[in-house]
């Protein structure tokens, strides 16, 4: 299943975790940027449940 | 804009400064950058560090980014019995990351290293298939730093290593995921003068919450737990505060992190580029402490870097990897295998292990004397039945 990761700005610190847990460097933390690449991502969700905060969530897509 | 250095070293917190401070002081031409406007800031950090660490590792008790001195710690269990362990000296002391994490690259600048902060790698230069340096990129301008070494010091989401073909991925389970608040906290009773420890699969899973007093009434109390766990950080440190009634109506900050507990590198240098510190995964797995860590990574590659570049022989930058292994990361890995043990206690057996090592002298205990471990299960001998705690005590002792 493919899925995009969302991210919701106001809740993300940028701390990292969604990057270590990302198999596929599918994410990535700039200093003010949370960035999401999908076409690398494999959908296995690790990210979602890393988030201290739960700042992202997977939406299904085709 | 194109620089020339001996060294440039990708992230400016416990590792990185360390590492760039013993070169510049061995006279290379180091440069370091960090992503940050203001090094140190923001934090992800419970902030304590055990004293000894300040004399190991050359650094001055600089009343600047010292909170609060530490005496002990006391550890709780999910039914409500406690371990404490209280020293008549100082045993630790809770820092100001973003005072100590500057001044650390104050020594590093002082020593004669380059620091820009607010500057971010992007990428890596290669000439003629080799690594030539760091693209990086500063308020949009790019740079482009050349340099014989480069250092990953760029945190738990590094990127500088997977650049230069180490696998650092993180299995989720290997990654703390971390929430706290600095706050004053008011009607709990709490000894401001020793740290607080308190487990509970209900309270923690995998992890624990702390508290980490910085002054009477005003700590730093967080919490970790299993980086695959459905459930946030958040949701249960914010259960933990409502269920102990300490109102979260006096927070001064709120920090947030992922700690890796394993997944440790093992290797720790490709070509020319060393990884150090988070990046690198070396934390402590049983308590998520990795400053000192870091410190010692720092300490044991600054020490080969010299040696690589005054013997004009890259190839002895491995000598990094294999003395990190054949000490400290043995270390970790025999404390990993004690915490993939002690994560699967029920909350029982982890009241039954407390109650019975509250009736030993924690101190002794802490010291490496395990003869008191012994004396407190011949009077529990119930505990020894249970086959999860023999393997325990086998692995921990």
């Amino acid at each position: 299943m493919k899925v995009k990761i969302l991210v919701d700005r106001e809740k993300c610190y940028l701390c990292g975790s969604c990057v270590a847990v990302c198999p596929k460097e599918a994410i990535i933390t700039e200093s003010e940027e949370w960035k999401f690449f999908p076409e690398r991502c494999i959908g296995c969700k690790f990210c979602v449940l890393a988030c201290p905060v739960g700042a992202l969530v997977a939406k299904e897509v085709e | 804009m194109e620089l020339h250095y001996d060294v440039v070293v990708v992230g400016a917190g416990i590792a990185g400064p360390i590492l760039s401070r013993n070169l510049a002081k061995k006279g290379y031409k180091v440069l370091m950058i960090d992503k940050k406007a203001e090094l140190g800031s923001p934090k992800r950090c419970g902030e304590g560090l055990g004293i000894a660490n300040f004399k190991k590792y050359d650094i001055p008790m600089d009343k600047r980014f010292i909170n609060r001195e530490i005496y002990g710690a006391a550890i709780y269990s999910p039914g409500g019995y406690k371990i404490e362990i209280r020293y008549d000296r100082v045993a630790g002391v809770i820092l100001e990351r973003k005072v100590f994490d500057k001044m650390l690259a104050y020594y590093a600048a002082r020593a004669g290293a380059d620091v820009m902060a607010k500057t971010e790698a992007v990428g890596l230069i290669r000439r003629e298939g080799r690594i030539a340096g760091v693209k990086a990129r500063h308020e949009g301008e790019p740079l482009e730093i050349f340099a014989d070494v480069i250092v990953a010091a760029d945190g738990v989401e590094s990127r500088v290593a997977r650049w230069a073909g180490i696998n650092s991925f993180l299995p989720p389970h290997e990654l703390d995921s971390a929430y706290e608040y600095e706050m004053i906290i008011e009607n709990f009773e709490f000894d401001p003068d020793i740290i607080h420890l308190y487990f509970g699969n209900e309270v923690a899973p995998r992890g624990y919450v702390w508290i980490f007093p910085k002054d009477e009434d005003r700590a730093n109390v967080g919490i970790g737990i299993n980086g695959d766990n459905p459930k946030t950080a958040k949701y249960y440190l914010e259960k933990w505060l409502k269920e102990n009634n300490i109102k979260g109506t006096k927070i001064l900050e709120v920090n947030v992190g992922g700690v890796p507990v394993g997944g440790f590198l093992k290797e720790l240098v490709r070509d020319n580029v060393v990884v150090v510190g988070d990046a690198a995964r070396q934390v402590n797995p049983m308590h998520g402490g990795g400053m000192a860590e870091a410190m010692e990574a720092a300490t044991i590659a600054s020490k080969w870097i010299d040696r690589a570049l005054s013997e004009e022989n890259l190839e002895l930058l491995k000598g990094y990897t294999d003395e990190w292994w054949a000490g400290e990361g043995q270390k970790l890995l025999r404390i990993l295998k004690v915490r993939q043990i002690s994560e699967k206690l029920s909350d029982d057996e982890l009241d039954a292990a407390i109650q019975v090592l509250s009736g030993a002298d924690a101190e002794r205990i802490a010291a490496g004397d395990y003869r008191e471990v012994f004396k407190a299960l011949i009077k529990n001998p119930k505990i020894l039945l249970k086959p999860k705690m023999l393997r325990l005590l086998k692995e921990a002792l």
